[in-house]
């Protein structure tokens, strides 16, 4: 069982490796049989032939095992399906609970990252994101202070240096 | 014209005896046919366009395992080997077969 998903996992991904072994391999058989008909006294061209022959068509048996790789894929991937399902039908709480689990999961994976994404992957919308700076004053207790309204905008005009002035707006409900 | 004393493989027995063949050593493909037709003393014909094929169902059973190695005449080949669950099923197999065997002989001598 872990064989053949093993073979199956090979086959998907080693397929040109595959048939390129397959071809030594039937290539191999053909050198055996020359071999072989060569020591029964015929010359080498004839002992090639037969071997051909006797063989078979090289791309038939090629096909062939395809199709028993192929075959093997497509009907256990089938059974797997159906028996998943079967189990599915018998046991509807525990799919549901399997479905809820997953969806929950990625439901909330989806909206950390989004947040995630937002503040910390993305950077700010401005042209130049280091050029931006944040102006605040303190009083002589050491606290930290915002502006008015109306020294924003003198600021504003009186900043030269700053292309772009820009309020950061905080609402606070008294 | 005397009838052909080579017989076609009958259906599904050539799984059996390529897992016979392996039941001692590893073979490369050529050398099971070759075995079969030996120890058949050249009754038994393996269809090599059947024989590629089975190898590779049998692989995808489980029930032999394939290997490059080296052969007697130093050319790389792949080579095949019965796994534990392929032993098991020449076991049965084997065991089906001399049932049927028997019972196929015992019908046709008791008329």
């Amino acid at each position: 069982m872990i064989g053949d998903l093993f073979l199956r996992v090979r086959a998907l991904f080693l397929r040109r490796r595959i048939e390129a072994d397959l071809d030594d391999e039937i290539q191999f058989h053909i050198e055996m049989q020359t071999r072989k008909n060569l020591q029964t006294g015929m010359d080498t061209a004839e002992a090639r032939r037969r071997a051909d022959f006797e063989f078979g068509r090289a791309a038939a048996v090629r096909e062939e095992c395809r199709d028993e790789r192929r075959i093997n894929l497509a009907e256990t991937l089938l059974q797997d399906i159906r028996y998943a399902l079967r189990g599915f039908r018998r046991a509807p709480l525990f799919a549901l609970t399997v479905v809820a689990t997953i969806g929950l999961g990625l439901g909330v994976n989806t909206a950390v990252f989004t947040i995630f994404n937002a503040y910390i992957l993305r950077r700010f919308a401005v042209s130049d994101a280091y050029s931006l700076y944040q102006l605040n004053w303190l009083n002589r207790a050491g606290r930290g202070h915002g502006f008015t309204w109306r020294q924003y905008q003198e600021l504003r005009t009186n900043a030269r240096h700053f292309p772009i002035f820009t309020p950061r707006v905080r609402c606070r409900y008294a | 014209m005397p009838p052909d004393p080579r017989l076609d493989l009958l259906q599904g027995t050539l799984d059996l005896l390529i897992l016979r063949t392996l039941q001692v050593n590893s073979l490369h493909g050529w050398a099971i046919s070759e075995r079969i037709q030996q120890i058949s003393g050249d009754v038994l014909q393996v269809n090599q366009g059947s024989l590629y094929p089975a190898l590779h169902r049998l692989e995808h059973k489980g029930l032999i395992r394939a290997e490059w190695g080296v052969s007697e005449l130093g050319r790389r080949a792949r080579f095949y080997k019965l796994t534990a669950t392929g032993k098991k099923q020449l076991e049965v197999e084997s065991d089906n077969w001399a049932r049927f065997a028997h019972a196929m002989g015992r019908v046709l001598e008791s008329a």
